[in-house]
């Protein structure tokens, strides 16, 4: 009786260790195929309650979304899962301070090291698609500009004890009969912004703050809303270009 | 046999005789009534309605019976449609309401206007997210009571046993004797049937009819939209508000906002802020940023629903214009004094702006534009106590 009771257990045993085993390489794979990323204040990751101090200011953190798309890895297109938060060619990520956060991008199938490359930002096709028929992230009023503009492709928010300041990032200088008429030709300025990196995998994306920010003078007067006229749009611009605020970490 | 031949098709008569079986099974006397269609507009999505209280015709005609029933208070003085009526699309022209007993209310009852799509419902509640837990608050507040039923639930039953309701009951629930939680229910279906997409706005936007708006109210329209006036950041979204969610949105949004109405000194307290007495969504989340921070409602029909804000302390809608245009409200004397632009939880969109005088008139005659004269003047809608009295 008991040896016929050990050999169940044994058994048993066998079977479900041999079952976990033949679990742990998904489960690599899962992770292979997901990039965490962070936001962060030079280098630091950062949190919406942190306090961060800007020309011996003290702001907070209200608001920080963005549109990516366009993935490809060694010039190779790479789709993402659908999810609410995803579609195979886009992704909104980053939090609205209330708890609604997303710092994830999945994609279909696991990376492998190469040129990791992406746009901040909406495809034109996309961009200016009717918004009430599109799903998730796309139907997303608070990152919605209007049919003429399309979408925020960044919308930073930032509070201060005094003053609030902010950064909407999207199209400008489309052409159509209104606002709520879809422009037919490319905008003037698409104002997207494309980004190459070295990836090897389980590296996390890093979005510096501090380096988008850099050489702007946080003022009531300083906040853009992607006027190319605008001076301190110009820098927020030229802070955009290259690689900008992104980084991957840690180093390979 | 051959496995592979095909399949000899069913004669006609057993596949009828199955066919009626099959449907035989389905209509069981509770499903008599017809399903429920929405009266959407082509690609519009459909609102989310709670699983326990599906929407059916007969419970949106009991709601309406309920919805303009003056024994639905405590003391037969009022119905929900004595503060929601429908020429001022379910609002009405009250600075702020006077309950059924009399009691004032601190707030201006807000226009039932595409609800059914509300993620947020009431002026400042982050955690009232379904018609059936608000409808709560009218019913059974007792402070300040407005239809004040605590405590008279079964005197309103009894009432409800009389026709034309047994009927009424029946039809939507199966069941003559009623019930606090159909009542509800059916208020609930009601409310959600409230649908305005007809404005000129509406054809414009969604039907893509170019003449639908005049190149004045187009003209501002493309103001409302831009990022001078900012008014579409809180205002944003087919219904004009933030608190909107429907099936195919998945994402919450924090539709609460400063809008700096507000900004005295407040007895007994270190801050000063928004009247002690109306604090908005820092009375429930007890965090002073919240101060003064009350949902952005829907601007469809908007120039039926005078007054305005919270409080109602805005007249007209060209009041409200020189509020956001001067990014805030400065009060010079009584109670209240303060200047309201300088309150730190203002919202930054809240900045102020200038207009020339053709281009305030061209965002009036935008904002008239989201006015729907079906929605008003729906039979569907109206008073059934009338036909039946």
């Amino acid at each position: 009786m008991n040896i016929a009771r050990t050999a169940f257990l044994s058994l048993t045993l066998a079977v479900a260790s041999s079952l976990l085993l033949a679990c742990n390489p998904k489960e690599q794979n899962k992770a292979l195929n997901v990039i965490e990323i962070t936001p962060a204040w030079q280098q630091k990751p950062m949190a919406c309650n942190d306090a961060i101090t800007i020309q011996n200011q003290q702001w907070q953190l209200q608001y920080l979304r963005f549109y990516l798309s366009d993935f490809k890895l060694n010039q190779q297109p790479k789709l993402l899962t659908t999810t609410s938060w995803q579609q195979p060619g886009l992704a909104l990520l980053g939090t609205d301070c209330h708890g609604n956060d997303n710092w994830q991008l999945t994609f279909a199938e696991p990376l492998a090291p190469g040129q990791l490359s992406f746009t901040l930002g909406l495809p034109f096709v996309v961009n200016h698609q009717n918004p009430l028929k599109a799903s998730s992230p796309l139907n997303f009023s608070e990152m919605f500009w209007s049919w003429q503009l399309g979408y925020k492709f960044l919308r930073l928010d930032m509070q201060s004890s005094h003053f609030g300041w902010a950064f909407h990032l999207g199209s400008t200088g489309c052409q159509s009969a209104s606002v709520l008429r879809p422009p037919a030709l490319p905008c003037r300025a698409a104002n997207t912004f494309a980004v190459t990196l070295d990836y090897q995998p389980n590296q996390k994306l890093q979005f510096n703050l501090a380096a988008l920010l850099s050489e702007i003078v946080l003022s009531p007067q300083s906040s853009c809303m992607s006027d190319s006229l605008q001076t301190d749009c110009q820098q927020l611009f030229d802070n955009l270009t290259m690689a900008g605020p992104w980084q991957l970490s840690p180093a390979p | 046999m051959n496995p592979f031949a095909p399949r000899k098709p069913l004669p006609l008569p057993l596949f009828f005789t199955i066919l009626l079986l099959m449907l035989g099974s389905c209509s069981k006397p509770t499903t008599t009534d017809p399903a429920w269609q929405w009266q959407l507009p082509e690609g519009m999505p459909l609102p989310v309605v709670p699983a326990e209280n599906p929407m059916s015709q007969a419970k949106v005609e009991l709601g309406r019976y309920l919805f303009y029933d003056k024994q639905l208070s405590a003391n037969g003085k009022q119905s929900c449609a004595s503060c929601h009526q429908q020429q001022f699309a379910f609002a009405e022209p009250t600075d702020r309401s006077v309950g059924s007993t009399g009691q004032q209310h601190r707030r201006n009852a807000l226009a039932l206007v595409n609800v059914a799509y509300n993620n947020r419902l009431t002026w400042a509640h982050d955690g009232l997210t379904d018609i059936e837990q608000q409808l709560l608050i009218p019913l059974f507040s007792e402070t300040p009571v407005e239809l004040g039923l605590t405590g008279a639930e079964p005197q309103l039953m009894q009432r409800l046993k009389k026709p034309p309701y047994p009927q009424l009951f029946q039809q939507a629930f199966n069941s003559e004797q009623p019930d606090m939680q159909q009542v509800v229910f059916a208020l609930a279906s009601f409310v959600r049937s409230l649908l305005s997409f007809q404005s000129e706005f509406d054809r414009y936007a969604y039907q893509n009819e170019d003449e639908a708006l005049s190149p004045l109210q187009i003209e501002g329209m493309n103001l409302f939209f831009s990022e001078r006036l900012e008014c579409h950041h809180c205002h944003g979204g087919f219904n004009f508000t933030q608190a909107t969610s429907h099936s195919q949105q998945l994402l919450d949004l924090r539709p609460f906002h400063n809008t700096g109405l507000y900004y005295a000194a407040r007895p007994g307290q270190a801050e000063a802020g928004y009247p002690q007495h109306d604090r908005g969504l820092a009375e429930l989340t007890m965090n002073s940023t919240d101060d003064g921070r009350f949902r952005a409602p829907t601007l469809r029909n908007i120039a039926l629903t005078a007054p305005y804000m919270h409080d109602g302390s805005l007249t007209t809608l060209e009041q409200v214009l020189d509020f956001y245009q001067a990014g805030g409200r400065t009060i010079t004397a009584g109670r209240y004094a303060g200047d309201g632009r300088h309150h730190p939880a203002k919202s930054q969109f809240v900045r102020g702006f200038q207009l020339t005088d053709s281009e305030r008139e061209a965002v009036l005659a935008f904002l008239n534009s989201l006015t729907d004269p079906q929605f008003i003047a729906n039979p569907e809608h109206s008073n059934p106590w009338l036909a039946h009295p």
